[in-house]
């Protein structure tokens, strides 16, 4: 187990150097620079900024000036360890501000949309799977899949505009008090549209899963034991079964993780939140590279630690996995 | 020749004891997308305390779903009409349709059941001590140190060894035969009057089987449970039954004390399967190249034929086989049979009585 998790943590390693390769030759082949705008300036200004920030140099050494900026060991008088600090450098459009500032900013409004999806997706898919499971071929089984097949095939870039239209125009003002369709923070019910919909799709996965694990365990030979010991049958769905059937859904979780952190990047922005997703859609709206490159390696990066903490939970879960 | 329906006591000598189960028409059918299968068809047998029964017959024959049926097991789609009764200190205790709550309170304390596959039948998620102290905390309302306590003599009981650290450990740290010992032990535990034990062998190594069996029948002894031990193999029966129940077709072939199923068969069916049955010779080989099989296929059960479902397979079948089925009919104090044909003698068996 511990020698499985110390080799997971070696391979994030050159796991996170390909996204940020990727990443950084991918922003720098879209067309257009940082510093192109409706009025072009001056040759000499442009000339000037383009030395500035290194991007006179050959690609391939502002990519090796980049990397090399990303990790800052310092060491502080009487301390024994380097302080590491991670510089993503200067946003290339608010030139006062370093992109560590906006992602410092935007990520605890990200992660408690992120978290609260998470948390919605997993009550919801979990409970409704499970009853959907149990109530096999019954009008509540239906509805369930139903509404998860939905929630799977249509995307939230559809999803969310659609909403703020019904509330906006076929319900009333009043409405849009009670159930705000954009901003954050004013009030928690601004949390209620975009946590929905950034959640939607994950109710919509968990609960198929957990319908279809639930439907095989309840299925197995050790169930049936449980019932012939006389096991009732909440006891047995909650000691016996509901540990098998949600193991996939933990494993899920890493991608699940993954799909929330993408679908906030447009949930934020359909729904104006303040998060890094936000900053990121107009980062790439004005090729700001380092602010680009600094959240995709951010979110890389946190995709790589949420699969990890997944993995230990998985063993911690499964006594058979936990030997090996 | 008694030709009566009248199931007689078969505790010979004993006072008359009452049956902890009593089977009446049981008939256990299953809706498929082909329409309905009849798995067990008007079964009517008693088990009485103490009694080990083997019940054998083909695989299909129906033995598993009679027995799921009384435990009520059956699958989804499954369903069972008729009765049987389970007597509890002279308390009945109708089974078919019980509701849950009631039935739940029965299983696991005074009737319980082990399966063939005892790798899987563990729950690979509990410890071995959780899974056997539920029962006990469940059952008899005890408290954790007593269960555990409790558990760990049982374990003793079945032969386990180091049965202390057992406890601790989780299923898939134990072999085959420790997790059946396991089951055995944790269907033990609140010492039922029914144990129904199906195929608990089958999925064994051969050494292990016997260690197994020689168990089961020495745990009879401690614990006046009445054993139901579901086989398909005739060997297995014959050094742990007092009596045996041939199946054939979803129903009862042949009921008979075991000496009797082995050396004075007197169904068609039962003689067949006997003789397809390898036994050792004495110098511990066996013979099983030459040995003669039963013609034909098993019935279908989706398209069961209007006599008697073995007739199609037997030489001594008539046209009257072909009309009706046969009841079973006690034909003197201990042996059943169904079947129009004359009886056997002894002598005509293929190899005989060794
Ligand atoms: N869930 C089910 N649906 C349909 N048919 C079933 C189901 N379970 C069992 N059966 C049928 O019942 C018959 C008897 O099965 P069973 O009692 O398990 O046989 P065995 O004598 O080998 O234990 C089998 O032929 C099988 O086709
Ligand atoms: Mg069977």
């Amino acid at each position: 187990m511990v020698r499985y998790f110390l080799s997971r943590l070696l391979i994030a390693i050159p796991t996170l150097l390909a996204v940020i390769t990727l990443s950084f030759f991918l922003v720098r082949a879209a067309p257009g620079n940082p510093f192109d705008s409706e009025k072009p300036l001056p040759p000499t200004i442009r000339a000037n900024l383009d030395a500035k920030y290194g991007l006179d140099k050959p690609v391939f050494e502002q990519f090796t000036n980049y990397v090399g900026g990303l990790v800052k060991f310092s060491k502080e008088e009487g301390s024994w360890l380097p302080t590491v600090t991670l510089d993503f450098g200067p946003s290339y459009q608010y030139k006062d501000r370093t992109v560590t500032y906006f992602i410092q900013a935007g990520f605890p409004v990200s992660l408690k949309l992120g978290l609260m999806a998470i948390a919605i997706a997993l009550v919801i898919g979990v409970g409704a799977g499970s009853l959907a499971a149990l109530r096999q071929n019954t009008w509540m089984d239906y509805t369930v899949m139903g509404f998860s097949m939905t929630g799977i095939t249509v995307p939230n870039f559809v999803v969310g505009p659609i909403l703020q239209l019904i509330v906006i125009s076929i319900l009333s003002a009043t409405a849009v008090q009670l159930v705000p369709i954009t901003g954050w923070g004013d009030s928690w019910k601004q949390a209620i549209m975009p946590v929905f919909v950034l959640a939607l799709p994950q109710i919509a996965y968990i609960a198929r899963q957990t319908r279809g694990s639930m439907i095989e365990v309840l299925r197995s030979n050790y169930i049936r034991t449980a019932r012939a010991k006389g096991v009732p049958e909440r006891t047995m769905i909650i000691r016996h079964a509901l540990k098998a059937a949600l193991l996939p859904i933990v494993s899920y979780l890493g991608p699940a993780v993954a799909a929330i952190t993408t679908g906030s990047v447009v949930v934020e922005k359909i729904f104006r939140i303040p998060g890094i997703g936000t900053h990121f859609v107009n980062g790439a709206l004005n090729r700001d590279y380092t602010m680009v490159m600094g959240v995709v390696i951010f979110f890389g990066a946190l995709i790589i630690i949420a699969n990890l903490i997944v993995d230990v939970l998985y063993g911690l879960l499964d006594p058979r996995v936990r030997a090996a | 020749m008694t030709n009566t329906n009248q199931i007689p006591n078969s505790n010979i000598g004993k006072e008359v004891v009452s049956p902890v189960l009593s089977v009446k028409d049981l008939t256990v059918s299953f809706r498929t997308n082909d329409g309905p299968v009849s798995a067990v068809n008007n079964m009517n047998f008693e088990i009485y305390p103490g009694d080990t029964v083997g019940v054998v017959g083909e695989s299909g024959s129906g033995k598993s779903q009679t027995f799921l049926a009384i435990m009520g097991l059956l699958a989804q789609n499954g369903e069972a009409t008729g009765s049987a009764i389970l007597n509890i200190e002279g308390k009945d205790h109708e089974l078919v349709g019980m509701d849950l709550n009631r039935l739940n309170k029965l299983r696991g304390s005074k009737m319980s059941m082990i399966f063939q596959d005892p790798m899987t039948s563990l729950n690979p998620y509990l410890k071995i001590s959780t899974q056997m102290c539920e029962v006990l905390r469940l059952h008899q309302g005890m408290g954790k140190a007593a269960a555990q306590q409790k558990a760990l003599k049982f374990l003793d009981l079945v032969r386990i060894p180091e049965a202390k650290a057992r406890l601790n450990q989780y299923p898939h740290e134990l072999s085959g035969g420790m997790r059946q010992r396991v089951m055995i032990a944790m269907s033990l535990l609140c010492e039922p009057a029914l144990l129904i034990a199906d195929e608990p062998t089958t999925a064994l190594d051969v050494t292990v089987q016997a260690q197994v069996l020689r168990l089961l029948h020495d745990l009879k002894t401690d614990f006046n449970t009445a054993i139901v031990l579901i086989t398909h193999d005739l060997g297995v029966v014959a050094g742990v039954c007092d009596r045996v129940q041939v199946m054939y077709g979803g129903r009862l072939a042949e009921i008979a004390r075991v000496d009797d199923i082995f050396y004075n068969p007197q169904h068609p069916y039962t003689r067949g399967l006997l003789e397809s049955t390898p036994r050792l010779n004495a110098d511990g080989s066996s013979k099983h190249a030459d040995l003669p099989t039963i013609k034909g296929q098993p019935p279908n059960l989706q398209n069961l034929p209007a006599g008697c479902a073995f007739a199609p397979r037997c030489d001594h079948a008539t046209e009257h086989c072909q009309k009706e089925i046969p009841t079973l009919r006690y034909f003197n104090e201990n042996h059943a049979k169904a079947c129009f044909a004359e009886g056997f003698s002894q002598s005509t068996l293929l190899h005989g009585a060794d």
